[in-house]
């Protein structure tokens, strides 16, 4: 069960949301998104001083789980961070993640003409895809 | 390593789409020339088309980065290697050579023996060694670096549109940016 996907830029701003099966409603959803960020931001940190040996938080990280739901993360080389919050008994969505990256948002949002980098995403081009990509999963 | 690197620049030359290299060559040439009808200033329409580059570039990189697969490099060795043997083969079809390493291993030489956006190309002597035909490159260059924390100075050292050997590019890696934090951000 899929709950909501995030996905951040460069600038930390959140290009896109949106939300599924999610129970409870978010009382201030820009709120959230800013939490969420510093959250991994600070996780990013953490695991990087942390580790014994150097690992890129990047893709070290893959994600973490709670009693009521998991966070799967993926992070570009160029700072992309694609979040999805999912029930605890999902496996891993990094591939998933990859492929919405690489035939989803790349393909549809970066070769956009009309999409100017640092603003959010509403073209349904993209929004239609991505979709069923989840639906069958939910 | 460089076998490495041919072998996935060939791979990925094979998975993107491909268009006429002539079409491709004459659209450039057409831009280039009218830049320097609306510009007059040969200096002006050089940094024109860096800039066009860098747009190009801070995109580009993403595709690059989707279709080949790359992690991060461990240095910049690696990068200038990934640059000319992949990023090269993938976007243009020809791979480059490096040379020229200074001591602490921050400056090279891109040597772009067969540079697809010269073909047919010749240059009146009163632009030679003032227009650096395909300075786009070098905009793209460090507008895809720069969306991987790496913030470069691209110069055309040689074009072979003036010199009459290869096209060189300096690489001048100025400054790794710390990929933790955006900027402006608290």
């Amino acid at each position: 069960m899929i709950y909501n996907i995030y996905i951040f830029n460069k600038d930390g701003l959140c290009v896109y949301y949106e939300e599924w099966n999610k129970r409870k409603q978010s009382v201030n959803l820009a709120e959230d998104q800013k939490l969420l960020f510093g959250m991994l931001y600070s996780l990013k940190a953490f695991i990087s001083t942390s580790s014994p040996k150097p690992i890129d938080p990047k893709t070290g990280f893959h994600c973490f789980k709670t009693s009521t739901y998991k966070l799967h993360y993926y992070e570009t080389l160029s700072c992309i961070k694609f979040i999805i919050l999912t029930d605890p008994n999902t496996p891993d969505l990094r591939e998933d993640l990859k492929k919405i990256y690489s035939s989803i948002f790349v393909e549809y949002v970066v070769k956009n003409p009309i999409y100017q980098l640092k603003s959010t995403i509403k073209f349904y081009a993209f929004v239609n895809p991505i979709k069923p990509n989840f639906k069958q999963k939910t | 390593m460089n076998k490495k690197y041919d072998k996935l620049g060939t791979d990925v030359f094979n998975k993107v789409e491909k268009i006429s290299s002539e079409l491709f060559t004459l659209t450039y040439g057409a831009l280039v020339t009218q830049l320097i009808k609306d510009y007059e200033d040969i200096e002006q329409v050089n940094i024109k088309l860096e800039q066009m580059g860098y747009n190009i570039g801070i995109r580009l990189i993403e595709e690059f980065l989707a279709k080949s697969g790359i992690g991060r490099c461990q240095d910049f060795i690696e990068t200038a290697e990934v640059i000319a043997k992949v990023g090269f083969k993938m976007f243009l079809g020809v791979t480059a050579h490096i040379s020229d390493w200074d001591s602490d291993k921050k400056e090279f030489h891109l040597i772009i023996e067969d540079n697809p956006l010269i073909d047919f190309v010749e240059l009146p002597d009163h632009y030679k060694h003032k227009l650096y035909y395909s300075n786009i490159l070098c905009g793209v260059i460090r507008g895809a670096l720069e969306m991987v924390q790496m913030k470069v100075k691209c110069t055309f050292v040689k074009c072979a549109l003036s010199d009459e050997s290869t096209s060189e590019i300096k690489v001048v890696l100025e400054e790794v940016l710390s990929d933790l934090i955006p900027v402006g951000y608290d």
